[in-house]
């Protein structure tokens, strides 16, 4: 099977795999952390606004529940299958592991495309499938947030639905909410923020500073835009950024807040003048310090993982490195910074704000930003520690913390009945 | 929230010892330029010390090194701008330029009026 079709479950199944060997975990053990705890599949008949009605498919897989309540996002996407949302909830699993969130994991997914959607039949869809998984969610069940395509406003959709189904008002069913309906403030920048600390940790261990460090980004969206401008305000040179239509390069560095501008006004960063062209392949392999791949999945492959320059990896994205590459990264000693540690900044302030929700009080921007600090930087230090003990990779590291963590759970709490 | 910056800065003039602090030029600019903030106010002194990056010399001792020692107390909203107006005065970027520590303060007494919290500093 090629690389860029790779099933997403297979994938994630192969990753605990190796994990489980190098540890010599027990096969009962390895099944108990691997197979989803819940897979709920829901059909949603909608009303469209030319009176036709359509069926939408729609999952919620509630991987792990061991540590705490399931968290994950959900997702809107024409090629939402149930292997990826059941992939996607046992990444959830391995990213709150690492952190040490006290959750399980879970994710979502409609099978629809919302850029062919008005708002109102979004509104109806995320309703009826709010309904609909009613029945496993809840402040202490299971908590989704935003995924690809879904925003702050469908929060607020599905805070509403739930809310109005129990008869009271439940800030904590879900977060990535508006800051106006309890959304933590600092949630808008926070994986990007993640990411930052995790690349200033990185470069502590190798006695350098971010200073002049020459990063390149793949990706201009949230996490790779904000990224831009948290690493420039530390001093980095961010020389080559990409979108979906391409991407620009100059080795003397790039304006941040005109790319912002001209992503605003043009809806590409491509129309950055005083750059060069480049395609989204060429900007993985380019000369640079750090490398940040903030966009899709399996970009990095056995294709280009030879070809790579860049002394770090730091997968803002989601699986952004296929196994087999993965592997040709890890013997030719580039650092990566998984993207189950380097990314987990978005859950994280979601903790934030669901912690706040059932305390029900708010924190300031700055204080959030600290507390995320703390924790990224705890994370950070024990998987390399990890790396180090074992003299293996970042990602490996990250995943047996994980995989300890869970099965510690599972021991302690033994098996009912 | 209170908050309370204590900043270390390396000093520009060499001869500290000749020179009154009223009439040090770098104080003065300090002053100056987080006045133009709005800061509520701020202490400024002359103190010794030593950190991680301090040199050796000859006789295999860390010597201390002379710092201006500058504290306010403000509000939260205000630390991003003054934190970043003291790393610009320190010259960011250089080595042994100082060092900045931010800490909470539970409340703030004007003694003279009894005013507290906020108040108190305005």
């Amino acid at each position: 099977m090629a690389e860029h079709d790779a099933n997403p479950w297979k994938i994630a199944c192969q990753q605990l795999d190796k994990v489980a060997d190098y540890m010599e975990l027990d096969q009962s053990m390895v099944n108990m952390v691997k197979y989803p705890k819940r897979i709920l599949q829901v059909y949603c008949p909608i009303k469209m606004d030319d009176g036709s009605v359509n069926t939408y498919t729609g999952y919620r897989v509630q991987h792990s529940m061991v540590r705490g309540p399931g968290k994950g996002g959900i997702r809107f996407h024409p090629d939402v299958t149930e292997d990826e949302v059941k992939a996607l909830s046992m990444w959830m699993t391995w990213k709150n592991c690492v952190m040490d969130l006290p959750f399980g994991g879970a994710k979502g997914g409609i099978i629809c495309d919302p850029k062919k959607m008005s708002e109102s039949e979004l509104e109806r869809l995320t309703r009826r499938y709010t309904s609909e998984i009613n029945l496993i969610i809840g402040p202490n069940v299971d908590i989704p947030a935003p995924d690809v395509n879904t925003d702050p406003q469908i929060m607020a959709w599905i805070f509403d639905t739930y809310s109005m189904n129990r008869g009271h008002t439940e800030h904590g069913v879900v977060t990535g909410k508006p800051v106006s309906l309890g959304g933590s403030k600092g949630r808008l920048k926070a994986t990007s923020r993640g990411c930052m600390f995790t690349i200033m940790s990185a470069l502590k261990k190798f006695e350098k500073t971010i200073s002049n460090q020459e990063i390149a980004i793949q990706g201009f969206g949230n996490a790779g835009s904000y990224c831009a401008e948290l690493l420039e305000g530390q001093g980095a040179s961010i020389t080559a950024v990409s979108d979906s239509q391409g991407g620009i390069y100059n080795a003397n560095g790039l304006d941040v807040e005109t790319l912002f501008r001209v992503k605003e006004e043009t809806g590409t960063v491509v129309e950055y003048e005083d750059a060069d062209r480049i395609s989204n392949d060429e900007l993985l392999t380019l000369d640079c310090d750090i490398l940040i791949p903030a966009a899709l999945e399996n970009q990095i492959t056995t294709d280009n993982a030879d070809d790579i320059r860049a002394d770090i990896i730091a997968e803002a994205a989601n699986g952004p490195t296929s196994p087999d590459a993965d592997q040709i990264l890890e013997n030719r000693d580039v650092f990566v910074i998984p993207d189950i540690l380097c990314n987990a900044g978005g859950v994280t302030v979601s903790y934030f704000e669901w912690v706040q929700a059932l305390q029900a009080t708010f924190w300031s921007e700055r204080e959030v930003n600290l507390k995320l600090r703390d924790l990224m930087d705890k994370a950070f230090d024990r998987v390399y520690e990890r790396s180090q003990e074992h003299n293996i990779s970042m990602r490996l590291a990250a995943y047996m913390v994980a995989v300890d963590r869970l099965s510690e759970a599972i021991d302690l709490r033994g098996l009912y009945p | 929230m209170l908050r309370k910056i204590q900043c270390f800065l390396r000093p520009t003039i060499t001869d500290l010892e000749s020179t009154d602090i009223f009439d040090d030029e770098q104080a003065k600019e300090i002053q100056k330029r987080l006045m133009e903030l709005e800061v509520p106010g701020m202490t400024i002194s002359r103190a010794v010390g030593f950190g991680r990056r301090s040199e050796t010399n000859e006789k295999g001792d860390i010597p201390l090194e002379k710092r201006l020692k500058i504290e306010i107390v403000l509000e939260e909203s205000k630390l991003e701008a003054v934190i970043d107006e003291l790393k610009d005065l320190a010259g960011a970027g250089e080595v042994g330029a100082g060092k900045i520590f931010v800490m909470p303060v539970e409340d703030a007494i004007r003694i003279s009026t009894e005013e507290t919290g906020r108040s108190a500093l305005y």
